[in-house]
């Protein structure tokens, strides 16, 4: 359950200048009447089979073929998942790369909203108010009620070159994730600018 | 006078060659027990000018032809053209001519107006032709005249001509019909009578073999591609009366509706394109209604001096297209709702009107769009011409508003209340290979050449309404990619050759700028996020479209880009909070597009199943996308930063504001340059994994469909249309209306069969590898010494599938 309100974190904290949580309310439902704006409902999927890197490769050249990228089911295949690679310290040749590893699964969800809002003086958003302050427009988006998990899964890891397929690669992974199942969720981020443009 | 002296020589010269012959016999089958003359008719007609001329004194001017001339088109001036003529009185007593016509050219030297006569023309012209022509004419009941006309042409040419190239419509067929169409003259209002032209029926079929840009036929792989046509239409009327919008000139009002008993069967009306494969408009419906559509020689207009002046008072009406098929695959049907009308904005009268003078009016100038870097390209484009190059300038302008239909398999989508007004100068020319914008383009290869000037764009719409024109309106354009309201000023040079990727098609190259622009991103409620103080400069080179059975290819050869937004605003659209300036720059070289008809795979939604029945027992729900929509596949292949183009994106922000000596104005305030810090994804770039190999880039699979789809209530109670009902309801529509449905909560096999409507977008991106060199922080003390904050990205193997019903917030 801990992984789950991770996710939630690293995603709100991502625009944690930009935004405040409003709890629903009637009033807050009163103020979209008949307005436009837009519900999603759907899925999104990573790499249920496999991504496009399909080959199999001689990794150094010397003619041992190794099939590092392959489709899920392929047993063959070492890898299947999206991978994300980021380098923080420059090039020394010591330092590493901070990785996303075998990103695959699904998450379905029913019912986010996103619209523009102008904020009035009876708003209030737990103490926030103020930061966006009456008449100030915001970015809207409703949160949906459910997100639905199947197989969502992940590692934490670090790697001495960004590829896989590179020479020399060694990686270790610090920890995994494996969600099934669903996240209740309630209120609206809102997003606005603040500061000097 | 003297030019009537010699237009009355060259006619009586060319009768004078004619010669009377016997009837012919079939002919007389057709006129049993009538007497009449046949003539044939062999001319070589040459006329110095022809002038046409609505000068009253304060307004007016003249319209002059020259260099006509009429014979062969073997040797227009030297060889005799042939046509016989059999004049009779058939059994109705009307009278019938009957000709036929062999090969026979009509070349037009040159077209020019007013004060541009003798300097600069829009070109010359030449139509040859061979073929029939049935005309007869009786008395209509209870007056006027009653008229038939049966017209075929075949092996017709149609050339158009400057600069020593020429333009193409290769080896055409034109058949009419026109059926009882009664000529009278008749009041048309209290003071007014017009010539009154009611048409039963009119047929009409046309077919052009190629276009291309030589006089010569076109080859292979030289042309566009073929076009065909064929309209129908019923219940027509045209009204004709001298007088213009100044003083002299003519006036006229029309109504034209099209014959929907021929959609019946087959295309019924349509028109087609085709390449490798076709792309067909079939079943074409509808009517407008044109007022007060005038024809004026106009004078001195700012940029373009004396003119034709083309305006009307007010175009409505409607125009469907029951199937649009790619190469043999339905879309869905499209239907506009139009109304061009006069209307003020911002204190500025919009009126819909187009002048066209001769010559190329930006021919040789220095231009100042306010983007110097820019200013090169239309400067150059400008310069392979001069002030005495024949071609077609233009002013137009317009307001129109409309709402665009969508149905896909029966379900509608409708983009409401569209307005779009503006004004600006185009100009046309056909010019040699050698004058080519891209010096690696063939020097004989002649093109089209397009260059835009300060065009003023302006549009919105109210949103989109998914099932009926009542339904409730909602967003999701911004999912499909396009502002829902927008301004900009377009300035651009563009190159259109004949000839695509494989044979025939289209190749552009072209240079264009969108300056002074403001683009919503989303917006409700009259507040939105928009993109204030933007531009957008975008350099194509050798993009190709064919048409084949993948469907429309867009092969994008090189693009590069640079779109800048002074501040992303939320609130008002020039005066709302900013978030902060963003540039991003694109390099593509090799990406691709891919569009054809026919949307998304069915699929089971929220659970797992191949077909309703197991995704159902699943607990999903199935999504039915049926067999029409639309789908786009695209192929962006990013390149590493080449000289000054690249793959980057920056937001800037703390930047100082410069008051413009108007201190409590902000209208003109502007920000100071090379002030802010920003924060730059830098040297972004595609690979195929494994080293610098880059042909895969970002593919990416866009379907849109329309379709029934499940939605859950969100909160216990009453929603925004005052309906009630439990969180985890399903909303099951009942009407068309707003309020038209209820929640229930299980709902049975008849209630799932009206789940409410919405657009269904799904989507599937790959990507090998997306790389990023580093994301910097560069403050404005140090331009020149970013600090690397990442040092590099690397996202590999991303398979990310998505689809996404949109629906209205209840």
């Amino acid at each position: 359950m801990k992984f789950k309100y991770c996710v939630l974190v690293i995603m709100l904290s991502l625009v944690a200048q930009l935004h405040a949580l409003e709890l629903m309310n009637d009033e807050g439902l009163e103020k979209v009447t008949g307005q436009n704006g837009v519900s999603l409902s759907g899925e999104l999927s990573f790499n249920e089979d496999g991504g496009p890197l399909t080959d199999t490769i001689d990794p150094d050249g010397v003619g041992s073929l190794t099939s590092t990228w392959g489709a899920c089911s392929d047993a063959q295949a070492s890898r299947c998942g999206a991978r994300l690679s980021v380098k923080l310290n420059k090039d020394t040749g010591s330092q590493g790369w901070y990785v996303l590893d075998e990103m695959k699964g699904k998450i379905s969800f029913e019912g986010l909203t996103i619209k523009s809002r102008e904020i009035t003086a009876t708003d209030t958003f737990g103490g926030d108010e103020n930061d966006i302050g009456s008449g100030m427009t915001v970015l809207e988006i409703g949160l949906p009620d459910k997100i639905k998990y199947e197989n969502f899964s992940y590692n934490v890891a670090t790697s001495s070159t960004a590829r896989p397929t590179d020479v020399g690669f060694t990686q270790q992974v610090r920890y995994g994730v494996d969600f099934n199942g669903s996240v209740n969720m309630q209120g609206n981020m809102l997003v606005f600018p603040t500061g000097n443009p | 006078m003297n030019k009537n002296y010699v237009l009355s020589a060259l006619l009586l010269s060319g009768f004078a060659q004619a010669e009377l012959v016997g009837l012919n016999e079939s002919s007389l089958e057709d006129v049993s027990g009538q007497t009449g003359i046949g003539i044939n008719f062999d001319k070589i007609i040459s006329i110095g000018s022809f002038t046409y001329s609505d000068d009253d004194g304060p307004s007016g001017g003249d319209l002059q032809f020259k260099d006509i001339n009429i014979g062969n088109p073997a040797d227009v001036t030297g060889t005799m053209a042939h046509s016989q003529h059999l004049i009779d009185v058939d059994a109705t007593g009307g009278l019938f001519i009957d000709s036929l016509f062999e090969a026979t050219r009509l070349q037009i030297g040159g077209i020019s107006v007013g004060s541009h006569i003798g300097s600069r023309s829009f070109g010359q012209f030449i139509f040859d032709f061979e073929g029939t022509n049935l005309l007869q004419i009786g008395g209509a009941t209870p007056s006027g005249f009653l008229i038939n006309s049966t017209t075929s042409l075949k092996n017709a040419d149609f050339i158009w001509s400057t600069n020593g190239a020429s333009f193409h419509l290769d080896n055409l067929t034109i058949d009419r019909n026109l059926t009882d169409a009664v000529f009278e003259e008749k009041s048309i209002g209290p003071t007014q009578t017009a010539l009154v032209i009611d048409i039963t029926k009119y047929s009409s079929s046309t077919t052009v073999d190629g276009v291309c840009f030589s006089s010569a036929d076109c080859g292979v792989g030289e042309s566009f591609g073929s076009f065909s046509r064929e309209i129908n239409l019923i219940n027509s009327q045209i009204q004709m009366h001298g007088g213009g919008r100044e003083g002299e000139g003519l006036t006229m009002n029309m109504y034209f509706e099209f014959d929907e008993s021929v959609n019946a069967t087959g295309d019924g009306n349509v028109s087609s394109y085709t390449d490798e494969a076709t792309i067909k408009l079939a079943k074409q419906s509808g009517n407008v209604t044109v007022t007060g559509f005038t024809f004026d020689i106009g004078r001195s207009e700012a940029l373009i001096g004396d003119h034709v002046a083309l305006q009307f008072d007010q175009v409505i009406g409607s125009y469907k297209v029951g199937s649009l098929e790619i190469a043999g695959a339905s879309m869905g049907a499209f239907e506009m709702q139009f109304d061009f009308s006069d209307a003020t904005h911002d204190t500025v009268l919009y009126q819909n009107k187009l002048l066209l003078a001769p010559g190329i009016a930006f021919a040789g100038e220095a231009f100042n769009t306010g983007n110097t870097n820019f200013d090169a390209f239309m400067t150059n484009f400008y310069s392979k011409v001069t002030s005495t190059s024949d071609g077609i300038s233009l002013f137009n302008e317009w307001n129109m508003t409309a709402d665009f239909i969508y149905t896909d398999d029966g379900n509608s989508l409708r983009v409401d209340n569209y307005l779009t007004y503006g004004n600006g100068y185009t100009t046309l020319d056909v010019r040699t290979g050698d004058l080519s914008i891209d010096s690696s383009n063939s020097t004989t290869e002649s093109f089209l050449a397009v260059g835009v000037r300060d065009y003023k764009v302006n549009y919105k719409i109210d949103g989109l309404r998914v099932g009926s024109e009542n339904s409730q309106l909602q967003n999701g354009y911004e999912l499909l990619g396009f502002s829902p309201e927008a301004e900009f000023t377009m300035n651009a040079a563009i190159e259109i050759r004949a000839g695509g990727a494989v044979g025939n098609g289209i190749t552009f190259d072209g240079d264009v700028l969108l300056s002074e622009a403001n683009f919503a991103l989303t917006k409700s409620n009259n507040v939105g996020v928009y993109l204030d103080d933007a531009s957008y400069e975008f350099h194509f080179r050798d993009v190709t479209l064919d048409v084949d059975n993948q469907g429309i290819k867009l092969v994008l050869g090189e693009l590069w880009s640079e779109f800048t937004v002074d501040d992303v605003r939320f609130g008002d659209k020039n005066s709302g909070s900013s978030l902060g300036g963003l540039i991003v720059k694109r390099y593509q070289t090799g990406s691709e597009v891919l569009i054809n008809a026919g949307g998304a795979t069915s699929k089971c939604m929220d659970g797992t199943g191949a077909d309703a029945a197991a995704c159902g027992t699943d607990g999903g729900y199935w999504l039915d996308t049926g067999t029409e929509g639309i789908t786009i596949a695209s192929k962006q292949i990013l390149q590493k930063r080449v000289g000054s183009k690249e793959n980057s994106a920056t937001w800037i922000t703390g930047r100082t504001v410069n008051d413009n000596g108007t201190p409590g104005i902000t209208a003109d305030d502007y920000y100071e340059a090379n002030t802010g810090n920003q924060l730059k994804v830098d040297n972004i770039y595609t690979s195929d994994g494994y080293d610098d190999t880059n042909t895969h880039g970002i593919q990416t699979t866009f379907s849109v469909d329309v379709a029934k789809t499940r939605v859950l209530k969100k909160t216990t109670g009453v929603d925004v249309n005052g309906i009630t009902g439990n969180k985890g309801d399903e909303l099951i529509s009942t009407g068309t209306g707003v309020a038209d449905y209820v929640y229930v909560a299980t709902p049975d096999a008849a209630q799932q069969a009206n789940r409410p409507t919405s657009l269904v977008i799904s989507s599937n991106t790959q990507i090998k590898e997306l790389n990023a060199e580093s994301i910097q922080l560069i403050h404005a003390n140090a331009l020149a010494t970013p600090t690397t904050l990442i040092h590099g990205v690397k996202l590999q193997n991303l398979n990310l599938s998505s689809t996404l019903s949109v629906t209205p917030i209840r």
